[in-house]
């Protein structure tokens, strides 16, 4: 269970915390826009930031980043491909 | 709303009215507060909604009117292109629109430059100018010339992704954009990416190369004039502060630590200080607007 889907489960729930409400994400080519478009403002934007290093304990340098952060697919790609992240979403669904 | 810290941006456009100029030219504005009036123009790099997080202590003494130029944000530019004189004469229509005879201006970076040729055009117009970051020179225009090229040379080359870098590094001061980190730079890069396009940019910029920036018309500014400085700000130093104070009639400075070019950011809190005594001396002086 320690697929990029079930990263985008928790990434979507997150996500969904912080704009306060349900994201667009079903609808055709959501998954590929900036988050801005999915209703993230820029503080909610930080506060994602910031919960994606508590729940899945992703460290952010700038090179890759500015890619990872540039749409929700990529996000998932990325944090899917943190070591830390496999065990974080491993240990969550042996629960 | 609270001031926001760095990296956050407020861009509810709840309140904002059009005004519409004619040939598909719009304008999004909005009015708050109550008081004499307060015009606050946006730079290049940023959209009206901005402003509230800025001037929340202003609110209560002035009437606080915002909006977006003609080509950015909720405004339209209409078919033509965008001259500089443009954005004077939209000044002018609002308020007008707004039946707003007499206003204090505050201008930001570029904007500095449209609140100084309407104060030439209209001094009868202006009651005092807050000058924050401004993009001239007292001492001449190639340095402005030589940064818009090597802005317009980062759109081309690599589109808002680069221009926002480029952006960022100078606009902020070394302190805020250490403190703000990663979060806040990407934050603010996703808001700016998706709130500007390149060619909406390029074109202001190109527009401001038609500019006189002949620093003999600063001298010409007959309205009482702050000038508000960061001390991170790449252009200005303490001794071009001094001479735009000697180019500038009846003019003043204040200079804010740990901030940049775009001081209100960094250090919102001293930016309306400084703003808000400034502005509060001219009313009790009598260059009083009406309210």
């Amino acid at each position: 269970m320690h697929s990029p889907e079930a990263v985008a489960e928790k990434l979507r729930a997150l996500l969904e915390d912080i704009v306060g409400g349900a994201v667009p994400l079903d609808e055709p080519g959501a998954r590929t826009v900036p988050l801005w478009n999915l209703g993230l403002t820029s503080t909610g934007f930080m506060r994602l930031l910031d919960a994606i290093d508590e729940t899945f304990g992703v460290e952010w340098d700038l090179l890759d980043s500015v890619d990872a952060v540039s749409s929700f697919d990529n996000l998932v790609a990325h944090i899917a491909a943190e070591p830390d992240t496999r065990a974080a979403v491993r240990e969550g669904a042996d629960q | 709303m609270a001031d926001l810290e760095f990296g956050q941006l407020d861009v509810r456009y709840a309140d904002h009215e059009t005004l519409a100029l004619g040939g598909g030219v719009e304008l999004s504005y909005e009015v708050r507060g109550e008081g004499p009036a307060v015009v606050m123009l946006n730079n290049f790099a940023m959209v009206s909604p901005f402003w509230h997080g800025f001037t929340t202590q202003l609110e209560g003494d002035f009437q606080l009117i915002n909006y977006d130029l003609r080509n950015q944000g909720n405004s339209k530019p209409g078919p033509e292109k965008v001259r500089f004189v443009d954005h004077v004469e939209d000044l002018k229509a609002l308020l007008d629109h707004l039946k707003v005879d007499r206003t204090y201006l505050i201008g930001t970076s570029i904007s500095t430059l449209i609140v100084r040729d309407f104060a030439l055009r209209y001094p009868e117009r202006v009651a005092g100018l807050v000058l924050v970051g401004p993009a001239f020179s007292p001492n001449g225009g190639l340095r402005r010339e030589l940064v818009t090229r090597s802005w317009v040379a980062s759109l081309d080359s690599g589109g808002i992704p680069q221009f926002f870098n480029h952006l960022y590094a100078m606009s902020f001061c070394d302190q805020t954009i250490n403190g703000g980190g990663l979060p806040a730079y990407l934050a603010l890069r996703d808001s700016f990416a998706s709130l500007f396009t390149a060619e909406g940019i390029k074109e202001n910029f190109l527009a401001s190369l038609e500019l006189d920036d002949n620093p003999e018309l600063l001298s010409r500014i007959t309205a009482p004039t702050l000038l508000i400085l960061g001390d991170g700000d790449f252009s200005w130093s303490e001794s071009v502060v001094e001479d735009a104070l000697a180019r500038i009639p009846g003019s003043r400075a204040v200079t804010l630590a740990r901030a940049g070019h775009v001081p209100f950011f960094d250090d919102p809190d001293g930016f309306q200080k400084a703003t808000g005594e400034f502005l509060r001396e001219l009313v009790a002086a009598g260059q009083h607007v009406p309210a």
